[in-house]
């Protein structure tokens, strides 16, 4: 994010939700929320019968009636505040986001002639100036345009040539420039970032308002939120609850009207009354904070720089069983290194670690870098400079696949196995079996052989490793106790990919991986009834990203993974998979607990109302008030302000979500129904009996 | 407790548990089309009944087709039974003339044999011809059981089944129900009450000298039937002897087996149960009381073996013993205490080897308190309502937990079937709850649990308490109609309306018999209570099938919430629990509770 | 008093309308 991650309960978040929270009273928005809705309509209700009593006689007394018509609208308030709270972050996000997106002027190419046979060199028309300058506005899919260094990228699109250095730092908060560069994995940009060096030419995929960036602000926004397949779910069951105690209510009245009539005294049960015990039975807590668990859950991931395209997609996460990593990068570091070299018979340990090291002094590629220490640390040879020793670097060309260097008349190379076997034999040399033998002792390790050769003679092998992160096993392990299997995606052989998969403890791999055979794995695992998620970056990752459920493209990768996915991961992280996967169960957890809470909550509230309520016609149900309330209307507002205030008590919960542990299903239902289960029905009891002392202290009881 | 009544209450339920395991495994391989040990003998007439009403058995029927079926074959048979009722005067086998009944009260008897619910409305002896009861009631007995037993197995297809569109063939599973599951423990149970002294006989009522005549006060009737009125607006009465009792007989046994096997419940006589030609001996009452719950005790092992996971049905199993056993103490305890007023005015209400002591009013002295109150709980908690002693004269709270257990939906045991798929039902909600809880798009048995299988449950869940809510507050609203039945005074009455309305909307049947309900008034709001209660059930539940039916199973993970452990069975007694008592509490607190603290009071 | 009744249980019934809407239509409010 550009913003720095702000806390929760930012004061300048706080003052607009506030604000907000007034707005959300427009009966269309409450309408959504049955629960929610059924209060307001309870505070409409009380206050008529407020503004009644004091013109004629009420039912009862005009401040009481006031006092629980007042907490009522508090009650919907807070829910309002509540979710104003949840969508304050992304709110502020999106006001920086939009900041990005100012109009900027787009150079747009003129079309070649539809009878230009010739494919138009870009570089000449450019060069040419046959280009118009226009507004980004007025882009549309499909038109060509050119970006030169520290103009703004004016749309979303597809490098078709050039490489340049861009800022991307308004999307993903990252300030170092990223290359962005025509054909590979790299060849996206996205509008609102600035190039800084050199210049691109950028084939538009995206019509204005449908860019990412608006995307993304519509999302952290909350603008376009449609409540996801789980929350209607819960809003059915929510809106069942509401019903039966709607009918509960209601019926009491008539109970109420008879027994007066059998037992002689007493009055029967007014309607403020059953609004207030009508509010304090339906669950309020869940229906108050349910929106806004589900907008900071999708703001949970925005915070993790994970950008969901639906809200569905974070509910999916949660239910992710299994999970594809690629190897390089997600469970090994992303380089390999040497650890050991093995020299052929007869040749002197030092003098292989001598060539192997000058065949690398040159070479810049991390494993070239890791010969060079390794043969210092080992064996105390010094980097030589190549130039003071007057060597040639030779370097590795996809065509011979070797490497090396021409020194005297020494030619030192290194490589695959069977391209230094090609080098030694046309210099007249053998490929000693023993050499062999080590190769495949290596692969099976999992690990990749080098050969080293000088002139005619093969030296040794160097044993280079994948190097597995540190940690990873446990995490892995920390997923099975999650329920999820993990499954390794490597290009390896299936030898060298057994050895990895081994080494870091995932369940299962998928070696030699092709497209294809990615998006074969994730159907049959479909087909099994499993979730998958998977995370991917190249356009050849398109088709299994489309499949994958959970599909998290990576923003440095191309426009086609990103479009097939339903996440955008900023930070090009794949590791952010297992994080995804917390978020989403958070957000299902935060649910059902408070929901839990929720309807727990009404058994304190009946003992608090019931004898309340039929204080006159039975006096004996006093014996039911053990919470010992004051008077009957003392009992009441206690049981009404405190179901309002329990829901400002539950915002930060709700926001920051249940936390997730890695302890099975059963240990985490276990945990959580003593929290908010036997907590729900505890916590009110004590609640409600402070409130009343308060009330009695600040004598409103009206005795 | 005496150690006595313990032994009672205890070798009732382990044997009830003893055969829960052979009887489910012998029903889940009848409804699994594998031989069960009577395919010899009962293979033939099966098959003889699809040719001859032209079905295919083996036909795969949707959701809706099975909904259909059902509903077909229970509005048929309420139509028939509704005929004969109003028609009954004409018949044979009605060596009492008794005269056909009124249009109300046949419409509520129709309903409530059609609906497995039993109220009586209906005096038996007194009403019925021995035609309408065997032809009418003791046919409705089975089909209305078969009929819940076969949505339940159409609902477990539902959760076996994998992106299948059917869910089974109703008529398969309503003929297999009926012939090889109630039809032989019928048989065999009716002779077992027939040793111990139940009447089966065609033969007329039996007049016999009372060994003591008396007299009583007969009133005067006028020329149109109704008594002369005196001048107070009393009616006159005259003072006639009376030297000659009527015993009425008829085709008991046979009848009374399947009311107890099918959760029916409907007596072959007024007292039910209570009567000494339905329920003469102890050992006949162990019988009888055992046949109340092992069907749907049972059941649940059926379940468990047609998912091919037996502790699933040991988990839903053990969440209503849960429920079950506590509540049976309270209500045997309530009762062997007695009224706690009576000591204090020097009544002598202890057990000791000379009386049962405690509340032995409304109770026969041949069964005492441990089976009364055994029976009760067993009958309310089973949608039976078959009773063997007056539910009425309990005590305030011995009563309450009859009419409780009612009230939590029939789900404890429940009817055959019915009880089932509704404590199914609350689980889908508990799993939902649950499985969000852990972190998951919540799952039961394989099956994601969505926004349908939700909308469904809810529904489920929901029309029983709106029923029984919304007809009470009907009844004592409109004090006209109501007023004349409702004898008692004070909180007690208001107890009456309510109990009668929650055993007609859940389908139990059972009465505290102080309400006089054959009024035109009630008969016609109870039976539309056991019409809501038992079809606005079944469409969803048979909804839930087919979409169940439909989805991918999802592989078990240690992700998953785990459905057969103690936890599951806390979390589902929990569900059961709270909405049974967050929807009644007000209620009852106007009536059982009330009364209580009355009493204790006083 | 009975015309507060009367507004109470037309509210309700309003309400309940409502409210079985929510939960068989629950897409009409999402």
């Amino acid at each position: 994010m550009a913003t720095k991650a702000r806390s929760l309960f930012d004061t300048a978040i706080l003052r607009r939700a506030l604000v907000d929270s007034i707005y959300k009273l427009d009966p269309r928005r409450e309408i959504r929320n049955p629960v929610m809705f059924t209060v307001y309509v309870g505070s409409i209700l009380t206050t008529g019968l407020w503004i009644l009593s004091l013109t004629t006689v009420g039912e009862e007394p005009s401040w009481f009636i006031f006092g629980v018509s007042i907490w009522l609208w508090f009650t919907v308030l807070f829910a309002n505040f509540a979710e104003a709270m949840a969508e304050g972050r992304g709110k502020a996000q999106a006001d920086s986001l939009r900041r990005a997106r100012q109009e900027v002027p787009a150079k747009k190419f003129v079309r070649p002639r539809e009878d230009d046979a010739e494919a138009p060199n870009f570089r000449e028309l450019l060069l040419a100036g046959d280009v118009t300058v226009t507004e980004a506005t007025d882009l549309r899919k499909g038109d060509l345009i050119c970006v030169e260094a520290g103009d703004y990228i004016p749309a979303d699109g597809e490098i078709v040539e050039g490489v340049a250095s861009v800022d991307e730092s308004a999307i993903t908060g990252e300030s170092a420039p990223v290359i962005r560069e025509s054909g590979g994995d790299r060849s996206s940009v996205t509008g609102g970032t600035r190039v800084l060096s050199d210049w691109l030419i950028v084939y538009v995929t995206a019509n204005p308002g449908e860019t990412f960036l608006d995307r993304m602000i519509a999302m952290v926004e909350g603008a376009k939120r449609q409540k996801t397949p789980n929350e209607i779910a819960l809003d059915i069951l929510l809106a069942g609850m509401t019903i039966i105690f709607l009918l509960v209510c209601v019926t009491l009245l008539p109970y109420s009207i008879f027994s007066v009539g059998v037992a002689g005294q007493g009055t029967p049960i007014t309607v403020t009354v059953l609004v207030a015990l009508l509010v304090c039975l339906i669950p309020t807590t869940i229906g108050a904070l349910l929106s806004a668990i589900g907008i900071a859950g999708m703001d949970r991931m925005i915070q993790a720089n994970v950008i969901a395209t639906s809200g569905r997609a974070v509910e999916a996460a949660g239910d992710v069983d299994v999970l594809l990593l690629d190897k390089t990068g997600t469970i090994t570091l992303g380089n390999r290194q040497a650890v050991e070299f093995i020299p052929v018979d007869g040749v002197a340990p030092n003098d292989l670690a001598d060539a192997a090291q000058l065949s690398s002094l040159a070479d810049e590629t991390p494993e070239g870098r890791s010969i060079v220490v390794l043969a210092k640390s080992k064996y105390g040879l010094r980097e030589r400079d190549i130039n003071q020793i007057h060597a040639k670097f030779i370097p590795f060309s996809a065509h011979t696949r070797i490497s090396g260097v021409n020194m005297n008349n020494r030619a030192i190379r290194k490589g695959a196995a069977d391209a230094i076997e090609n080098f030694v034999k046309q210099q007249g040399g053998s490929f000693p079996s023993t050499v062999q033998r080590e190769i495949e002792r290596i692969a099976k390790r999992g690990g990749t052989p080098l050969v080293v050769a000088e002139n005619d003679k093969t030296l040794g092998v160097i044993h280079l490793k994948d190097v597995v992160k540190g940690g990873i096993k446990d995490r892995f392990a920390q997923l099975r106790q999650m329920g999820i299997r993990t499954v390794m995606i490597t290009g390896d052989n299936p030898l060298t990919a057994a050895a990895i998969a081994a080494e870091s403890g995932v369940d299962d791999f998928l070696a030699q991986a092709t497209p294809e055979t990615k998006l074969q794995l994730i159907r049959k695992h479909q087909a099994g009834g499993h979730l998958v998620a998977m995370c991917g970056d190249g356009t050849n990752d398109a088709p299994a990203l489309a499949q994958a459920d959970v599909a998290v493209a990576m923003n440095s990768g191309t426009q086609a993974a990103k479009e097939a996915g339903n996440m955008v991961d900023l930070d090009s992280n794949p590791t952010k998979l297992i994080e995804v996967v917390e978020i989403g169960k958070q957000l299902l957890m935060t649910r059902g607990s408070l929901t839990t809470f929720s309807l727990a909550n009404d058994v304190s509230k009946y003992f608090a109302i019931i004898p309340a309520a039929f204080a006159s016609t039975y006096p004996v149900l006093d014996k039911l008030n053990i919470m010992h309330l004051a008077t009957p209307t003392s009992a009441i507002l206690a049981a009404v302000i405190f179901n309002a205030l329990i829901i400002i008590a539950l915002i930060p919960l709700a926001l920051r979500g249940v936390k997730y542990r890695p302890i099975g299903a059963a240990a985490l239902l276990r945990n959580n129904l003593w929290i908010y289960g036997v907590g729900g029905l505890i916590i009110p009891f004590v609640g409600i009996k402070l409130i009343d002392m308060a009330l009695v202290v600040l004598n409103m009881t009206g005795a | 407790m005496t150690t006595n009544a313990i032994l009672q209450l205890v070798i009732y339920v382990l044997v009830l548990l003893a055969l829960v395991k052979p009887l489910g495994a012998f029903m889940a391989r009848v409804y699994e089309n594998k031989s069960c040990g009577l395919d010899k003998i009962l293979g033939p007439p099966e098959r003889l009944i699809y040719r001859l009403c032209g079905v295919d058995p083996t036909a795969e029927m949707s959701w809706q087709h099975y909904t259909y079926a059902v509903l077909a074959v229970n509005f048929l048979g309420l139509i028939v039974v509704y005929a004969l009722l109003r028609v009954q005067y004409y018949l044979p086998l009605n060596p009492q003339r008794l005269a056909g009944t009124t249009p109300d009260l046949a419409f509520n008897t129709a309903v409530s044999f059609a609906t497995n619910t039993n109220w009586q409305s209906y005096g038996g002896e007194a009403t019925l011809s021995y035609l309408s009861q065997m032809l009418g009631l003791a046919v409705q007995n089975f089909l209305s059981a078969a009929a819940g037993m076969a949505v339940l197995v159409a609902l477990i297809r539902g959760f076996v089944r994998r992106q299948s569109s059917s869910i089974g063939n109703f008529w398969f599973d309503f003929t297999r129900s009926t012939l090889y599951i109630l039809l032989p423990l019928s048989i065999v149970l009716a002779l077992v009450l027939v040793s111990q002294g139940v009447v089966q006989t065609f033969s007329p009522y039996v007049n016999v000298a009372l060994v003591q005549p008396t007299t009583f006060q007969e009133p005067v009737l006028g020329g149109d039937g109704n008594p002369l009125l005196d001048e107070k607006g009393q009616p006159t009465t005259k003072t006639s002897p009376l030297s000659e009792q009527t015993i009425a007989v008829g085709p008991a046994a046979s009848q009374i087996a399947i009311k107890q096997l099918g959760t029916n419940g409907g007596g072959f006589f007024n007292a039910n149960s209570a009567h000494p030609l339905e329920n003469p001996t102890p050992l006949s009452n162990f019988f009888e009381l055992l046949s109340i719950l092992v069907i749907s005790a049972a059941l649940c092992y059926t379940f468990g073996k047609m998912i091919q996971d037996t502790r699933q049905g040991w988990a839903v199993l053990a969440a209503m013993l849960v429920i079950f056993l506590p509540l049976l103490a309270v209500c045997y305890w309530c009762e062997q205490r007695g009224n706690p007023v009576l000591p204090a005015l020097g009544v002598d209400d202890q057990a000791e080897s000379a009386q049962a002591g405690g509340n032995m009013e409304g109770k026969e002295v041949r069964f005492g308190i441990a089976q009364s109150a055994l029976w009760a709980t067993a009958t309310t908690s089973a949608s039976n309502g078959s009773v063997n002693s007056m539910h009425d004269s309990y005590t305030p709270l011995g009563g309450l937990v009859p009419m409780w257990l009612i009230q939590l939906g029939e789900v404890v045991f429940g009817g055959v079937g019915s009880g089932l798929y509704g404590m199914l039902a609350f689980a889908i909600i508990a799993v939902f709850v649950g499985g969000l809880m852990v972190g998951r798009t919540p799952e039961y048995l394989g099956k994601k649990i969505e926004s349908f299988e939700m909308k469904m449950a809810a529904i489920v869940i929901l029309i029983p308490p709106m029923a029984v809510l919304v007809g009470t507050a009907v009844a004592v609203s409109l004090p006209d109609l109501a007023k004349p039945s409702i004898p008692n005074s004070g909180p007690h009455g208001f107890s009456e309306v309510l109990y009668a309305l929650s055993s007609a909307s859940n389908n139990n049947g059972s009465a505290f018999a102080g309400l006089n309900a054959n009024t035109a008034f009630f008969n016609t709001l109870l039976g539309l209570c056991m019409l809501a209660g038992r079809y606005l059930l079944k469409i969803p539940i048979l909804a839930i099938a087919g979409s169940l039916a439909a989805k991918k199973y999802t592989p078990v993970s240690s992700g998953t919430l785990p459905t057969h452990g103690p936890l599951f069975v806390v979390l589902l007694v929990g569900v059961v629990i709270l909405v049974g008592a967050l929807t009644f509490v007000p209620a009852l607190a106007l009536g059982p509770i009330v009364e209580h603290l009355l009493m204790v009071e006083s | 008093m009975d015309g507060i009744y009367v507004l109470g249980a037309a509210v309700s019934a309003l309400l309940f309308v409502y409210l079985v809407i929510a939960l068989l239509k629950p897409e009409w409010f999402a």
